[in-house]
């Protein structure tokens, strides 16, 4: 069948309604999405773009519940096991984050779906082993070079993650070399106390 | 210091590597120039500091929840720390309300939070650092002519911080940014002449927020700004 292309007038007449659905759906306003659906039982485009909106919004409540629960996890974990806290490596010591402690966070992450999970799995062998440290640039134009020095061509959509999973990474690593910084000089301030009082108490006796 | 808003979005523009709008070409790419920066942007239905804060913990970009995190409903929201900013809107916005709200953020990032930890200031390489900026939702009139308006925090204890703005300048100066590089000064000009003919009125503010993909508000807002509402008028 030949479809013709929408007119811009129809385009702009389809985005108006969609934009007054979804006004009154936040606003709960019945009357208001019911003319805008009795409108839509006429123009199968602006019954899709309806329906593509309110499946974007179901997925994002799912999305939101399983964050609660990882964050509750998180925090039960600090309680139950904070042996893991005792040893205190210093933060020079700690490597710099690679191309691939990126890709090991992408096959676990749940937000690489669908194809893009594809092409990671085709990618993983290999970069999975890449020793190449991270480019100060995380950005997607930054990450569209790196996949170049790579030698890879991967496309815009998996880059986008690839960036994204490398910036909250690098972030997590500041914050937790920052946390290691502090306590490892909370403890060396606790023990020059410590053998200064030792000192005082060996003079004194 | 903060550096003119027009400086600032033609270094947005070099970095990114991208042409500058034109009137054929005259709605901005915003994921493409943030892609020349360390930043992220995510959308967040039910948007608050706490869901921020909570989906940074889940993608382990943070180890504790951010400070003053609560649950008061937001349209925008950045978190920046020395490598990174991660900007946050609310995925139930209009479209063009959460492309005001990403544009209004990065203004903030590239005129206030990236010339003060570029400024040197943080000296102790491992210091942690944490600036916030919260935007409040916007009225819920499509055409109210208020633009919106956040909050600015910044958790370092430094106490040889830069003088930065008065927090009213930056808001201010975000709104600023964010309205010339969605309706840049030139291109609205040249629409203006081009469509104000034909559109009499209030049609032409429809006319222009449609081609530029921005809110009737924030097209009325610049419009005023530029004063070319005076020339609708004689239409």
């Amino acid at each position: 069948m030949d479809k013709q292309q929408p007119t811009r007038e129809q385009r702009l007449m389809r985005e108006k309604a969609l934009l007054t659905y979804m006004d009154a759906f936040e606003r709960g306003d019945f009357d208001t999405m019911s003319i805008v659906l009795q409108q839509a039982e006429q123009d199968p485009e602006l019954s899709d773009l309806i329906w593509n909106v309110l499946a974007a919004y179901q997925a994002e409540e799912e999305e939101e519940r399983r964050e609660s629960d990882v964050v509750l996890v998180r925090q039960l974990l600090r309680q139950l096991l904070p042996s893991g806290w005792e040893t205190i490596p210093y933060v020079e010591d700690i490597p710099p984050l690679t191309v691939s402690d990126v890709i090991a966070r992408m096959q676990v992450d749940e937000a690489v779906r669908g194809s893009v999970k594809q092409e990671l799995n085709t990618v993983v062998q290999q970069l999975r082993q890449s020793t190449v440290p991270l480019p100060t640039n995380l950005g997607l134009h930054g990450i569209r070079a790196l996949f170049t020095q790579l030698g890879l061509r991967v496309s815009k959509q998996l880059q986008k993650l690839f960036s994204e999973t490398a910036l909250f990474l690098t972030a997590g690593r500041e914050q937790g070399m920052a946390h290691l910084a502090a306590t490892r000089r909370q403890r060396e301030q606790s023990r020059l106390h410590e053998d200064r009082q030792e000192k005082q108490e060996e003079e004194q006796s | 210091m903060a550096q003119s808003i027009q400086a600032a979005i033609a270094d947005l523009y070099s970095i990114a590597d991208i042409p500058q709008p034109t009137v054929k070409q005259s709605v901005i790419l915003l994921s493409e120039l943030i892609g020349g920066y360390n930043l992220t942007c995510t959308e967040i239905v039910g948007l608050t500091s706490e869901a921020a804060s909570n989906f940074l913990l889940r993608r382990g970009a943070i180890l504790e929840p951010i400070t003053d995190a609560d649950k008061e409903p937001l349209a925008g929201y950045i978190y920046v720390n020395k490598t990174s900013g991660h900007i946050f809107v609310e995925r139930s916005d209009f479209l063009v309300r959460r492309r005001f709200s990403v544009a209004h953020e990065l203004g903030h990032y590239v005129l206030h939070f990236l010339p003060l930890i570029a400024s040197g200031v943080f000296v102790d390489e491992y210091e942690l650092v944490e600036i916030t900026e919260a935007l409040a939702p916007s009225s819920p009139e499509e055409d109210a002519d208020d633009l919106p308006l956040g909050q600015v925090r910044i958790s370092q204890q430094t106490e040889c911080l830069p003088p930065l703005p008065p927090y009213e300048q930056m808001e201010r100066e975000a709104n600023e940014f964010a309205a010339e590089l969605l309706m840049p000064v030139k291109v609205i000009r040249k629409l203006v002449t081009h469509y104000a003919a034909d559109c009499p009125g209030d049609d032409l503010i429809w006319r222009l927020s449609s081609e530029m993909l921005v809110s009737r508000a924030a097209m009325r807002w610049r419009l005023r700004e530029l004063h070319a509402l005076p020339t609708l008028a004689a239409h």
